[in-house]
């Protein structure tokens, strides 16, 4: 996957390009806005990290820059360390796809990025998504697993839904809890993790294969059984 | 400058016109006088005929006449004969004329007799400018006297009010100098004046209790973030000399990324409060329902609490709504139940046996336009001395430090009920703590419905 890191802070943007290189991705690195739009508009990357406070234009006027000057944009996160919930409606509004404050850890970046890239475009979100033998109907509500039947509350519903629309990718507890549940801080319990492995409880225990993995130091992943 | 000569010009306007205006009447007054003398001396002269009436005439120092045969000789009186080109009732004498000096100016009648002759009767005008000068010179004195007391006047008041500006500057001064306790002084009259040093000095007062704000957060930095600092320094210092594997040192690095996240948290938190507490978060607020974010709350941290195998209750009333910022009000409810979680364990008092697992209850009640949060636990409690103190920043109470976290949870909640003009109340659940949120509920749903998924949730939710 090639990547554009925008960001004035050489080191670490320069940590950044290491640590995604070590994760199998190429990445550039801008050093301010100017060059961040040139490079965006030119350069055709899959994912853009864009630092909101950058010398010479700031990382929200690149991005209404960018999307006056591109056809389709790529997926765009946005780094700052303006923590408000203010702020990070201004960020999205301004084009960024995902929001990331400051100091964050890689293990969440990377995530983050990894689910940006392979979004699906809102036309072809599909109705239907299956890892394994497990399927979830997002029209009918109906989840199987091996043509069994399984009950599930709308929270968890939805929380399986969000897995396993990015089946195969790490997804962090910050990520559940932001999408599944719409909350922007970090509480301070393990809350998440009950709730998955409530989850778990349903979809995997009885069966061969367990499909819910948790990725230690980093979140959750729902993929197929090894063939 | 330019007003006092608008002054001193529409002053001279006015004496000029009063001026004129007292010689005109007394000019007519004096010549309807000498009209009626000389009707009355007419009638006489119609008796007598003009050598009678020249006769019966004497002249005084103020009045002269003439009196003149048919023909047209002056019979007596030392009057000029009447100018016939130019009638008039007023002029000014040429040459000398009886009492009149040359110059003079006089009030004159002419009359011709029905039996004959003519009778010309004339009296000075002099005191009639006499009196008019009289009354524009005490005019003027007035009005000179009138100018200095007012120049003096405004003199004086431009003094008073250089002398309280300088006075209020001086001061300014002095409090941007350092001596921040000092205030504007205020003088007794309440003017304006003194109404800007009273907004001043609110200001002042407002900035002091900031800066109160502020060096408490600083003590409590210097405090609560360098301890922890120098323990993570410590730890990695002891793994860095004693590791003798890799696995070792990646055990102390994974604890020394805990410990920075932990700070990171608490340094956001401690944020957070400076932020709200100096009242920069109001623009953002809207109308949201408060019953459905307590129960995403409860279906968020119920499993948790009964997996831990304690109890939990939702007594949750339908459409309380109120107005403010709904991710701070998740916020402080999330960590009112946290920290039932966290503190609402207790000692069963079997012996051997640990602590129990925590029992928590959310109440949402609605009464009289106001709405009651309450969070409750089973634990400890907070004894009610103790109880300020567990509302202030880092005020984690001496029985709690033991366990994890920033201290901040309740100062965060206290300083969030502020900004929603909320009263946070710490109560005896009998046992244990009962922290209460009081929010004024507003009648308007919100414009915007709930989300669609929102809505369809519920209908499942009802059928499952």
């Amino acid at each position: 996957m090639r990547i554009l890191i925008i960001e004035d802070d050489t080191e670490a943007a320069e940590y950044l390009r290491k640590a995604l290189g070590e994760s199998g991705h190429t990445a550039d690195i801008a050093g301010d806005g100017d060059e961040g739009f040139s490079l965006a508009r030119d350069g055709n990357y899959d994912v853009l990290i864009v630092d909101r406070m950058l010398p010479k234009r700031d990382g929200l006027s690149v991005l209404r820059d960018l999307g006056e000057a591109m056809e389709s944009m790529p997926p765009v996160l946005i780094l700052s360390a303006l923590a408000d919930v203010d702020d990070r409606v201004q960020g999205l509004r301004a084009g960024g796809d995902d929001y990331l404050t400051k100091p964050y850890s890689f293990s969440e970046l990377l995530a983050r990025v990894e689910a940006l890239a392979r979004r699906p475009r809102a036309e072809e979100q599909k109705t239907r998504y299956e890892v394994g033998d497990l399927t979830l109907d997002r029209l009918s509500h109906r989840v199987t697993r091996a043509g069994q039947s399984i009950t599930l509350q709308p929270r968890e519903f939805r929380l399986l839904e969000y897995l396993m629309k990015h089946a195969g990718q790490v997804v962090t507890r910050t990520m559940l809890l932001e999408n599944v549940w719409d909350y922007h801080f970090d509480p301070q319990t393990n809350v998440i993790d009950v709730h998955i492995s409530r989850l778990r409880a349903k979809i995997d225990k009885g069966f061969d294969h367990p499909l819910l993995h948790t990725v230690r130091g980093a979140g959750y992943a729902i993929r197929p059984p090894a063939a | 400058m330019l007003i006092g000569a608008v002054v001193a010009a529409l002053s001279a306007l006015l004496v000029a016109y009063a001026y004129s205006a007292v010689v005109s009447e007394l000019t007519r007054q004096r010549v309807t006088a000498l009209q009626a003398e000389a009707a009355a001396l007419a009638t006489l002269g119609e008796q007598t005929g003009p050598a009678g009436l020249a006769a019966a005439l004497t002249a005084t120092p103020d009045r002269a006449f003439r009196v003149a045969d048919a023909a047209g000789q002056t019979l007596a009186g030392t009057l000029a004969a009447p100018d016939q080109a130019s009638p008039k009732s007023t002029y000014r004498v040429v040459g000398q004329q009886g009492p009149f000096a040359d110059g003079t100016l006089i009030a004159r009648v002419d009359r011709e007799l029905r039996s004959g002759g003519a009778l010309s009767l004339a009296r000075s005008l002099q005191p009639v400018a006499a009196l008019a000068n009289r009354l524009l010179y005490s005019f003027l004195a007035a009005l000179i006297v009138l100018g200095v007391v007012a120049l003096a006047a405004s003199y004086l008041l431009a003094q008073r009010t250089a002398r309280r500006v300088a006075a209020l500057t001086q001061e300014s001064e002095e409090i941007m100098a350092g001596d921040l306790a000092r205030r504007l002084g205020q003088s007794a009259d309440q003017d304006e004046l003194d109404q800007l040093a009273c907004a001043v000095n609110r200001m002042l007062d407002r900035i002091a209790q900031l800066m109160v704000g502020l060096k408490e957060v600083s003590d409590n930095v210097a405090h609560d973030l360098k301890t922890p600092l120098n323990r993570m320094r410590a730890r990695a210092e002891t793994v860095l000399r004693t590791a003798k594997s890799d696995g070792e040192l990646r055990d102390g690095l994974t604890r020394t990324i805990d410990d920075a996240d932990a700070l990171i948290r608490t340094f956001n938190a401690m944020l957070l409060v400076a932020r709200l507490e100096a009242g920069a978060v109001t623009r953002s607020f809207e109308t949201f329902d408060l019953s459905a974010l307590m129960g995403d709350i409860a279906e968020l941290y119920g499993p948790l609490i009964e997996d831990e195998g304690g109890t939990f209750e939702a007594a949750l009333t339908d459409g309380a709504f109120i107005v403010g910022n709904r991710n701070l009000v998740s916020q402080a409810v999330t960590n009112l139940v946290e920290n039932a979680v966290k503190y609402g364990r207790k000692c069963n008092g079997s012996p051997g046996d640990g602590l129990r697992p925590p029992d928590v209850r959310l109440a949402l009640k609605v009464r009289d336009k106001r709405i009651y949060l309450t969070v409750a636990d089973r634990g400890p409690g907070i004894l009610p001395q103790h109880r300020a103190r567990a509302l202030e920043r880092f005020g984690r109470l001496e029985a709690s430090r033991s366990t994890n976290g920033s201290g901040l949870g309740l100062s965060l909640v206290s300083a969030i009920a502020d900004l929603h003009d909320a009263e946070l109340r710490l109560e005896d659940n009998a046992p244990g703590l009962a922290v209460s949120l009081e929010f004024a509920a507003t009648d308007t749903p919100p414009a915007h419905a709930a989300p669609v998924s929102h809505a369809r949730e519920r209908v499942l939710a009802t059928q499952a």
